[in-house]
């Protein structure tokens, strides 16, 4: 059903993360699987911290989405962005295409507009590059 | 029914709110207890809370991708395509006015930092068990004893899976003898019930004792 194709590499999203890490107070980029999986990351978060990150932003991602239908009964709201303040500064995370989900951690005295919108313009082009592929069943055992 | 007089103070709002009026818990008679069911990844946590809760459960389900490859092992749950990555809730009133609130964790360990918070609050827990796999629960068992939580352990058959007395698997599990065991189908109502009462009842004999 699914065509199978090549999953993308960390490095392969590079593209996606930099043109984010070059704005001013933009300290850390991740993309994440709606199921919590790392698919990259910018170099300032090692492994561990990374993965971390990734499974957050599908928690994140997911609860305001269920916060959504809470509040409204509509099962499957379309989230345009989530954004979490503090005083360590902005966390911000916006889908990006079929099971993928786009995270951004920025100083607190950012440009918070500038940041969403290029978030936005990054996911159009993520969206249209990759998604997530569902797994399919697993073939064990099956001819 | 609203000509029976209340025994709560005068503060309490009415049943029937006017609209625009801000409107409170009501003040019934109830008491509220807020559970958590846990467990390993495909344990039956989701299934447990949608066959038992009286209203239409919220859930934070997602897509289960090719990346979950060698991360989530979805050996005998040839069904399963979603996961749990934030919380399942639920609500279940059994009789004697006890209303159970059920809050359903996550299993894998990449989202155990969200296990506390999910937690607070909580009186008792409900930790799911699959035979296929009794080992995977200890993690969960042991977050759950380091809480300090009074819990009850329900294992989930699943067809093709060994059956064992509840004997064996107390001694699988090293359950304390006070701990509740309960062996259900998580699809079944009447089942999944068993379990919470069990649970409840648990807790609630436990509760005297803490204070
Ligand atoms: N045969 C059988 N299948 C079950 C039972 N409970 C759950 N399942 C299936 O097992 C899979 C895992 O259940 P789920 O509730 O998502 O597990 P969770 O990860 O613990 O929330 C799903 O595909 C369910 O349909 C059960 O009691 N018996
Ligand atoms: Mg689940």
């Amino acid at each position: 059903m699914t065509t199978r194709r090549p999953q993308p590499q960390a490095q392969d999203l590079a593209w996606v993360l930099e043109p984010l890490l070059e704005l001013p107070g933009v300290q850390h980029a991740v993309i994440a699987t709606g199921d919590g999986l790392l698919e990259g990351s910018s170099p300032g978060l090692d492994r561990a911290a990374a993965e971390r990150v990734a499974a957050m932003t599908a928690t994140l991602h997911a609860s305001a989405r269920a916060f959504t239908t809470a509040f409204t009964d509509d099962e499957s709201p379309r989230l345009q962005q989530t954004v979490v303040e503090s005083e360590q500064g902005f966390a911000i995370v916006v889908p990006a295409g079929q099971n993928t989900s786009l995270a951004v951690f920025a100083a607190p005295d950012t440009q918070l507009g500038n940041i969403a919108y290029q978030m936005q313009v990054q996911v159009a082009a993520l969206a249209r590059a990759m998604s997530a592929p569902a797994r399919e069943p697993d073939a064990a055992g099956r001819p | 029914m609203d000509s029976v007089p209340s025994p709560e103070p005068a503060t309490a709002p009415a049943a029937e709110p006017r609209p625009g009026q801000v409107r409170y818990l009501p003040a019934t008679g109830q008491t509220l207890m807020k559970l958590i069911i846990t467990g390993p990844f495909g344990v039956g946590k989701t299934t447990l809370i949608r066959t038992l809760s009286e209203i239409p459960t919220l859930h934070t389900e997602e897509v289960m991708t090719r990346s979950s490859v060698g991360h989530d092992d979805l050996k005998g749950l040839p069904e399963k395509a979603t996961t749990t990555v934030a919380v399942d809730f639920g609500r279940l009133t059994v009789p004697g006015d006890l209303v159970l609130y059920l809050f359903g964790t996550p299993g894998q360990e990449r989202f155990f930092p969200l296990w506390q918070d999910i937690a607070r609050g909580a009186l008792g827990a409900l930790v799911m068990a699959d035979t296929r796999r009794l080992a995977d629960s200890f993690p969960v068992m042991d977050m759950v004893e380091e809480e300090g939580l009074p819990y009850a352990v329900a294992v989930n058959r699943f067809p093709g899976a060994p059956a064992h007395s509840d004997d064996t698997l107390r001694k699988h599990l090293d359950l304390a003898p006070q701990t509740p065991l309960v062996q259900c189908d998580a699809r079944n109502r009447r089942d999944s019930i068993g379990t919470l009462i069990a649970l409840a009842e648990h807790v609630l004999t436990r509760l005297p004792e803490d204070d």
